[in-house]
């Protein structure tokens, strides 16, 4: 096997398998796409440079979806109804901003229509039931304060991915990885 | 919500690791692409 096909055995099956581990293992589950969803240009750098490049935001945003949209399944069995329609909401809110983003490639369309607040929302609650099977966020007030603290950290990130057009991994590994 | 520090030494050890984990998840990033802000990278 040569390096390319090894880089796209391995980016293809992690990315394509992590997300049936939501289903058993929703907060494990999660974690382990955000792993792969991060690792996928590191095996290309590390094995086959530039096998993906070409065709990186469009592999990259299907696997996203993929994924997410295993986790927005998982999400709408939850009995705690704040979670379910909220995590349902900002699920629906990102698959707009995909939509809108093939049609018209607005790239700002992920900053002001459909932050990802999806996923780190998922996180949240995932692993809080994780930690105890009877979690529920149980009101208004603390549904908010949730969601404020999941969305600031992620309106910064895609503001600097996707409004700013920065690569991040590429500042990680020159910057805090000094790997050049 | 469950106490966090009842139970088992290895109970106790798995929940705060998937605090230290959600945390992790929701901050980092941000503060990567603060990092990024600052030093005006592109």
């Amino acid at each position: 096997m040569d390096n390319d096909t090894l880089a796209l055995v391995l980016i293809f099956g992690t990315r394509g398998l992590a997300p049936l581990a939501i289903f058993r293992w929703p907060f494990w589950g999660g974690l382990l796409c955000i792993l792969f969803d991060g690792t996928d240009v590191i095996i290309e750098d590390a094995i086959a440079p530039g096998v993906i490049t070409d065709y990186y935001h469009n592999i990259d945003k299907a696997f996203d979806t993929y994924y997410l949209a295993v986790e927005a399944f998982v999400a709408f069995r939850w009995d705690d109804p704040f979670a379910r329609w909220t995590a349902t909401g900002l699920f629906s809110l990102r698959v707009l901003a995909v939509v809108i983003y093939e049609l018209t490639e607005l790239r700002g369309a992920f900053f002001y229509l459909g932050p990802n607040i999806f996923e780190n929302f998922f996180v949240f609650v995932a692993g809080m039931r994780t930690i105890d099977p009877a979690y529920r966020i149980g009101s208004a007030w603390k549904l908010a304060l949730i969601v404020v603290i999941v969305a600031a950290p992620k309106l910064l990130q895609e503001y600097v991915m996707h409004y700013r057009d920065s690569q991040t991994w590429h500042f990680v590994k020159r910057n805090l990885l000094l790997w050049d | 919500m469950k106490p966090l520090f009842e139970g088992s030494h290895a109970e106790v050890s798995v929940r705060l690791f998937i605090l230290v984990a959600i945390a992790a998840v929701i901050f980092v990033p941000g503060f990567v692409a603060l990092a990024m802000l600052i030093s005006g990278a592109e």
